[in-house]
């Protein structure tokens, strides 16, 4: 064992450095189109005409589509829901929904004619009430975003999915509350913003009836699926093909109408077409984090000790399902630990709303709840007149306790959060951090869950594919797509310890559909999911070898190991034959092998399914096998003269059980805190009243800049090994992401005295608010 | 973008003739810094792009006594070390953009591009900077007052270039300031306040301009503020005092983005107070160094 642990560069980083790394962009096949989509300028309206002859019409335009184009084609995006169809068709039918919804697109012999030909395009829009605000929208009478879903009877109005969590007696609860303290919460709609915008070329093989994808994506398999089967092609003859990826964070999770529509450009035209956003259409129509209204109630004794819950979370789903429902679901589920709450009532509304669809963001769902949670815990502190670590501490899953089964079914394995939380609140104290005028702190804690077995969807596997190479190396294959997080440094990592190998004798990858037939990276899923499995393929190959091994070695197979590259007598490690010698006589020396085995190479391939289960009607089964564990603290200064707030300081403690890669597990940390505080402080998308976006580009659109993050450069290891993956190893990419939005929140009402219960909370908001109160006092 | 003609005319003669023979058709490409991204969104469209961002002429730096003139091509970073008495100046140069920004954009396109939420447009404003436009038919004066006639829009000709700025002789006893606040460093203000003033032998001010940026339509002078300060010390009572009645005077326009007309009010306030302060103690500072 002489990598896992340790802190090694990333391997992938070197190139993307260099400026080496090439993004789907990139690409330039011969004779190549360049495809442009027109997207709907309005949120809601019936299509009565489009007329694309002006834009057939411009020199250089090869081919210009609509929905006349796709009526054939079934609708998608049911994975989530489940339901007999789909809520989206390649191209509107009927009706725009969203302001940024695709409407057409042209393939022309450059993105400019593209664009200009875009601009040709006459479509007649009748418009209809757009559909805002999800708490009118789920009121009877409301204006229906999909009327076709309601007239089939599968939904019955604008509220596409019902949640409903139970656990304990209410009742009781209400019996033993001495103290309940309960608001009205809103979590904002920021957007995933990977620097680089979703992109895709698509090649036709009209001959062999095959299409080739290069795609910014996390999930190879869903999109060849997805292609073949809309696009009526068998899935053997899709091929995905992942460059570099710059940046997900779940926004690349899933299969995307722009996927489909480039696929279609390319079998029209028979020529490679490419199609690649720009930063608008990533604001206005590549998905967004879930938002939600959530009205909470935590009621707790006189000593502090939590006895209910009860919530009514509304979620604005946008037009279209996406993975929302699974996000509410989980999300809320999940994003109560690390609390035990021993009686719970928790409802859930999705509700469809003609705005960019909520759906997978870092963090799935468990951000917005804890943000509620732990202001709650803040509330209920002050009101106690204790400090809120105290109700942390004492209402907590501690180490010590696990495994233990929560009310709602989670079983937490292994943690860490108690440690972290006494790690930020000690060093809190090390550092001299004061109350004082405008300036407050607070806390923050969280437990994330490692991947996960979805509400609707019975598995949650990954497959990964090894083959020892003739010269001793080793090819580790995966369907992992490395989008910025070093994964394939650090299932390197994995495979070298398990190998016994020199990590430079060890390629992962992740990049394409002639891979493994796994699944993807998403949901803090590589490390542990992904992970067990390359494990698992180890100990299928070490099996296979080890037989061989002792045959040459006249020894034992438990007399073995495998180290330094080869396999050798545990107690006489110059007795050793190499990886390379074995292989080759395993592929090419039968007369050498033991008597009756066959010649051939060691290729491998494992899947690992995680041993979880799903929810009950009550919202009640263990749907993670481990979750990493995180506290943070933030120190703030409030302008009173602005509203402007200044992160003086900033700490962080984490659990990711055993961390593969501390350098690794550091930095997804720190970048997931920064997304954080830019969602907290900045971010978000804004519609007006007929659902326009306020905010489509980078002038509008505010991010947390470097200079609004504080230095994140120290993050405290407090891992606890997890007891179910097989390496002791938790996720690390999700964590950081928690426990800020709550920790920034709290410290601001240290600051003003201010509660703020809506993100982001603006300067705007503060000032306001300090003018309200003056007003008040005056 | 769309397709367009990139001209780069050799001298000012060449310049002025492109200009007239393409009239509206044609933008004048300075540092590029939001006239480029404009055309990347497709919000502007010129045919023709004459860039006259390298013509030395446009760049030089005059100075008659304490005042100077400079070429309209003068980059935010050359102008540093070229406007070094202009307090309202070098403090905007700290909160423009970043540093990329400010190697390559100009004082002089800033001001033609007269964004509503842009700096220099409100500091020429305030300092009442001469603005020297050239055509094929001679060279005139426009005030700065009447250089900017709303958002995105100048009483320069189709035919004209803008080739220099004029800035005031500064006497003794001049301070003067820039505030400005966005919810990010290097953003476009949200409000910003431009204040200039003089203080006289009695310690008293004499001559007051303010203008307030981010109200929705471009540079926003504040007239009764600047004259209620008239003939006073401005001790903290009187800033105080000052800046509620910058807060009383100005008209800002609500805007769902970039704030509220309530909180830009109040920022009026806040950054009139800090502008004020700022630019006092600096009069103060020169009135001493010219006793």
């Amino acid at each position: 064992m002489s990598y896992i642990g340790k802190r090694m560069l990333r391997r992938e980083d070197r190139r993307i450095l260099l400026g080496k790394s090439r993004y789907v962009a990139d690409i330039r096949l011969p004779n190549m189109l360049h495809a442009r989509i027109l997207r709907s300028p309005v949120a809601h309206a019936r299509i009565k005409s489009i007329d694309l002859s002006a834009a057939r019409a411009l020199p250089g335009v090869a081919v210009a589509i609509d929905r006349e184009d796709v009526r054939h084609i079934p609708r998608f995006g049911h994975r989530h829901t489940r339901w007999p169809v789909g809520d989206k068709s390649v191209f509107c039918l009927e009706k725009a929904l969203f302001v940024g919804d695709e409407i057409a697109a042209v393939a022309a012999e450059t993105p400019y004619l593209a664009r200009d030909a875009v601009e040709l395009i006459e479509v007649d829009y009748e418009e209809l009430p757009a559909v805002v605000d999800p708490e009118l929208a789920m009121q009877d009478g409301a204006a229906l975003v999909h009327d076709e879903l309601v007239a089939a009877g599968i939904i019955p109005g604008n509220t596409m999915y019902t949640m409903k969590l139970r656990a304990g007696d209410m009742a009781k609860a209400e019996k033993e509350a001495e103290l309940t303290v309960s608001g009205r919460f809103y979590s904002n709609q920021p957007v995933c913003n990977p620097l680089e915008t979703h992109g895709v070329v698509a090649s036709w093989d009209e001959i062999n009836g095959e299409m080739t994808i290069w795609t910014s994506t996390q999930g190879i398999t869903i999109v060849r699926d997805g292609v073949a089967d809309l696009l009526g092609i068998p899935a053997r003859k899709v091929h995905v093909i992942v460059p570099d990826v710059g940046g997900g964070f779940g926004a690349k999770v899933g299969l995307f109408a722009h996927e489909l529509i480039t696929c279609i450009l390319a079998r029209k035209t028979g020529r490679p077409v490419s199609l690649i956003l720009d930063r608008t259409e990533e604001l206005t129509a590549c998905t967004s984090r879930c938002a939600q209204v959530r009205y909470a109630e935590l009621m707790l004794t006189r000593e502090g000790r939590f006895v209910g819950w009860r919530e009514k979370v509304i979620q604005d789903q946008g037009a279209y399902a996406h993975a929302g429902p699974s996000v509410m679901q989980l999300g809320t589920e999940l994003g109560m630990l690390p609390y035990k709450i021993p009686n719970v009532q928790i409802d859930g509304f999705d509700i469809y709303t003609n705005k960019n669809p909520g759906s997978a963001y870092r963090g799935f769902g468990v951000p917005q709840a804890a943000f509620v949670r732990d202001s709650l815990l803040h509330m209920a502190a002050k009101k106690l007149g204790v400090e809120p670590e105290y109700l942390m501490r004492l209402n907590m899953v501690k180490g010590e306790e696990c495994p233990i089964t929560l009310a709602l079914g989670q079983k937490v394995d292994s943690t860490g959060v108690d440690l972290c939380l006494e790690k930020v609140v000690s060093e809190a104290a090390k550092r001299g951090w004061k109350k004082g005028l405008w300036r407050g702190m607070g806390y923050g804690t969280t437990l994330k869950h490692s991947s996960c077995r979805h509400p609707r969807m019975d598995y949650d596997h990954d497959t990964v594919r090894i083959s020892m190479q003739g010269d001793g190396g080793v090819l580790a294959e995966t369907a992992a797509t490395h989008i910025g997080q070093g994964n394939w440094t650090t299932l390197a990592q994995i495979v070298a310890d398990q190998l016994g190998m020199d990590i430079d004798n060890v390629s992962v990858t992740g990049h394409s559909s002639a891979g493994p037939r796994g699944f993807g990276t998403w949901g803090s899923r590589t490390i542990t999911i992904t992970g067990n499995a390359l494990v698992r393929a180890c100990d299928a190959v070490k099996a296979r070898i080890l037989p061989v091994a002792a045959h040459l070695l006249e020894a034992h197979a438990d007399e073995l190991e495998f180290a330094d590259n080869g396999v050798r007598m545990k107690t006489a490690p110059t007795r050793k034959l190499s990886l390379r010698e074995l292989i080759t006589v395993m592929e090419r020396q039968k007369g050498r092998l033991p008597p009756g085995m066959e010649a051939g190479p060691v290729e491998v391939v494992a899947s690992y399914d995680s041993p979880t289960t799903l929810p009950d009607e009550d919202g009640v089964g263990n749907m993670s096998m481990t979750y990493s564990a995180a506290a943070h603290a933030c120190w703030l200064e409030v302008d009173p003269g602005t509203g402007k707030v200044t992160i003086l300081d900033y700490i962080m403690a984490e659990d990711a059980g055993v961390a593969i890669n501390p350098l690794i597990v550091e930095g997804q940390h720190q970048g997931a805190v920064a997304m954080a505080i830019s969602q907290v402080l900045f971010e978000g998308l804004r519609y007006d009243e007929q659902g326009q976006l306020l905010n489509g580009n980078y002038r509008d659109y505010y991010t947390a800049l470097a200079t609004d993050i504080p230095d994140l450069s120290q993050v405290h290891d407090c891992g606890v090994p997890s007891k179910t993956t097989l390496l002791g190893q938790k996720g690390a990419g999700e964590s950081g992401n928690v426990p800020a939005l709550a920790a920034v929140a709290n410290a601001i009402e240290e600051a003003t005295g201010i509660r703020f219960t809506e993100m982001p909370i603006t300067p705007e908001k503060i000032l306001l608010a300090l003018a309200a109160r003056e007003g008040d006092a005056a | 973008m769309k397709e367009f003609e990139y001209l780069r005319p050799a001298n000012l003669e060449e310049a002025c003739r492109l200009k007239a023979q393409w009239g509206e058709e044609a933008r004048v490409l300075a540092g590029g810094q939001s006239l480029l991204n404009m055309m990347k969104l497709r919000f502007a469209t010129p045919a023709c792009l004459i860039d006259l961002s390298r013509l030395p002429e446009l760049q030089q730096v005059r100075s008659a006594g304490s005042a100077v003139s400079i070429g309209s091509m003068l980059t935010y970073s050359a102008a540093k070390s070229a406007l070094p008495d202009y307090g309202v100046v070098q403090d905007a140069l700290e909160v423009i953009a970043d540093m990329q920004v400010r190697n390559l954009g100009t004082l002089g396109g800033s001001c033609c591009q007269a964004d509503p939420f842009g700096d220099m447009p409100n500091i020429v404003r305030a300092l009442g900077v001469q603005m020297e436009a050239l055509s094929s038919s001679g060279s005139r004066m426009i005030a700065a007052e009447e250089f900017i006639t709303g958002p995105l829009e100048t009483s320069m000709r189709p035919d004209e270039v803008l080739t220099r700025l004029h800035f005031p002789e500064l006497p003794p006893g001049s301070g003067s300031a820039y505030e400005k606040f966005s919810y990010r460093k290097g953003d476009y203000a949200i409000v910003s306040i431009a204040a200039v003033l003089t203080v006289d032998g009695d310690g008293r001010c004499a001559s007051a301009s303010l203008v307030a940026g981010g109200m929705g339509v471009g540079p926003a002078p504040l007239p009764k503020t600047a004259a209620a300060m008239l003939g006073q010390r401005l001790d903290e009572e009187q800033l105080a005092r000052i800046a509620k009645l910058a807060r009383g005077e100005c008209e800002p326009a609500d805007d769902a983005v970039y704030g509220s007309a309530a909180y830009k009010r109040a920022l009026v306030q806040t950054l009139t107070g800090r502008a004020l302060a700022r630019a006092w103690s600096r009069a103060q500072a020169s009135a001493q160094a010219g006793a």
